[in-house]
């Protein structure tokens, strides 16, 4: 009898730690943590940002889809307007060396410059380790966490699958949505969205 | 004339510069059934669309990357398009992306009826194709085309060599029971085969006409026995929509048909849920 108690004290125990850590990616299921070094070579540990709400975005400089968002603009005037409302954002690129949107740390800041962009930080993901974990497919594709380290958006930066910088304004932008519902105590009304855009370069 | 001839040569140029990198990996071509249609009748158009070699383009699904070929149509008043047909595609697995292309030619078919009451004209209908076209790197490309259409009484002359752009088109084999049960994790498809059904299929799958829906990189395990094939279809795990049928095609490695031209059927099927 004493076996049985403790054993199932010891599967009570490994259910209870599943339900706060995750090692895949989830809808409202806690974010896999992470950590990565950013382009000035400071590391950054997603559970350290527990508290904030964190944008992770795929980014590759060279994707047609990442150019519609950055040469208008879009990408940048988002992260502007939502880093002064706290929120922490993190663009992340796994190409891995010799491929599409790889570049040295110098190039990396050079377009960070020319772009105007506003990201928290730049993380370089070369053997695509953690896009994997988040299964992340193209560029941009956008996850958003809460600050209880919830998964609460995965998907599209918007509803207009084009590389078209004029469909920008007739699109649905779901991450300003899922940001506007977060900093208003509410859940995201649109979770899930089919993500566009080239795929990830992986290894 | 020395000026003239540097002026229409700069220009020329600056043509050449702008254009786009996706216009130069993709030929857009248009054939049609017949060289007339009467009034009251139907034509079938095929657009062909010819990647490079090393290039794709995509299905109307693309998967996890890309953007689907689309073309717009301007069509006059009284022409109406009633069907629409893609090729089937070539599902491509790299690494942890997996998508719908076309590495080859290929044609999308449209179906264009015409109403009873059309003037007899010789008509020329504009219409656009925009697509991305990659192999590394990705590249969006358009054209505007031209489709001369004939509307005439007379009796039409007819392209020979139209048919074979079905070969490749997914058809509703009626002769093939289908059906589909919806659990938390999967869709199964059951496909009762015809009698006299004899075909060893040794590669069977689903490419849905769905995006999200379903998690395009899992395996799809099918059994073959008792009269049926029963393929398992993962569903995407993010995905908590609730839907009630299942839109696609189901690819198969043999013939599906009594005259062995078709490899793909076309399925819309509701589907009990537990």
């Amino acid at each position: 009898m004493k076996k049985f108690i403790f054993a199932a004290l010891i599967f009570g125990l490994i259910s209870v730690f599943q339900s706060f850590a995750s090692d895949k990616v989830e809808i409202d299921k806690k974010a896999p943590d992470f950590t990565l070094t950013d382009v000035n070579g400071k590391t950054h540990k997603l559970s350290d940002y527990k508290g904030k709400i964190v944008v992770l975005e795929w980014i590759n400089f060279d994707c047609p889809f990442v150019k519609k968002h950055y040469d208008s603009k879009n990408m940048q005037k988002i992260q502007d307007e939502y880093a002064k409302k706290g929120i922490i954002w993190l663009a992340i690129c796994s190409s891995a060396p010799e491929k599409q949107g790889n570049f040295t740390k110098d190039e990396i800041k050079k377009r960070i410059k020319e772009t105007g962009s506003k990201m928290s930080a730049y993380l370089i993901d070369e053997d695509g380790k953690v896009g994997k974990l988040y299964e992340a497919k193209v560029t941009p594709h956008m996850y958003i966490i809460n600050k209880d380290g919830v998964l609460v958006y995965m998907g599209a930066i918007d509803s207009i699958k084009s590389t078209d910088k004029e469909d920008i304004s007739k699109a649905e932008n779901y991450v300003k949505g899922a940001l506007d519902a977060l900093l208003n105590g509410k859940m995201p009304a649109t979770k899930v969205t089919q993500p566009y855009g080239c795929s990830v370069k992986y290894k | 004339m020395n000026k003239l001839f540097a002026l229409v040569m700069l220009f020329f140029g600056y043509g050449l510069l702008t254009a786009s990198e996706g216009n130069k990996h993709v030929d857009i071509s248009v054939k049609t059934e017949k060289d007339i249609v009467a009034p009251g009748d139907s034509i079938w158009v095929a657009v062909i669309i010819s990647p490079k070699k090393g290039y794709h383009t995509y299905w109307r699904n693309p998967g996890d990357s890309g953007l689907p070929t689309v073309i717009d149509w301007n069509l006059p008043e009284g022409i109406k398009i009633v069907e629409h047909k893609w090729e089937i595609p070539e599902k491509n697995i790299d690494g942890e992306i997996t998508d719908f292309i076309y590495s080859e030619p290929h044609v999308q078919l449209y179906k264009l009826a015409v109403a009873d009451n059309f003037p007899i004209s010789d008509l020329k209908i504009e219409f656009r194709v925009e697509w991305l076209v990659c192999k590394t790197a990705c590249f969006p490309g358009d054209k505007d085309m031209i489709l001369k259409l004939k509307v005439s009484d007379k009796k039409p002359k007819l392209n020979k060599k139209f048919a074979a752009y079905f070969d490749n088109i997914p058809q509703r084999l009626e002769e093939w029971g289908i059906g589909a049960t919806k659990y938390s994790d999967k869709i199964e498809i059951r496909l009762t085969k015809p009698p006299g059904y004899s075909e060893k299929i040794r590669k069977i799958e689903f490419y849905p006409y769905t995006e999200l829906v379903y998690d395009n990189s899992a395996k799809q395990n099918f059994t073959d026995e008792d009269g049926a094939i029963v393929i398992e279809i993962p569903l995407n795990k993010n995905f908590k929509d609730n839907f009630f049928n299942i839109q696609g095609i189901i690819v198969a490695d043999e013939y599906l048909d009594a005259f062995k031209k078709y490899k793909a059927i076309e399925i819309n099927t509701i589907f009990k849920t537990f």
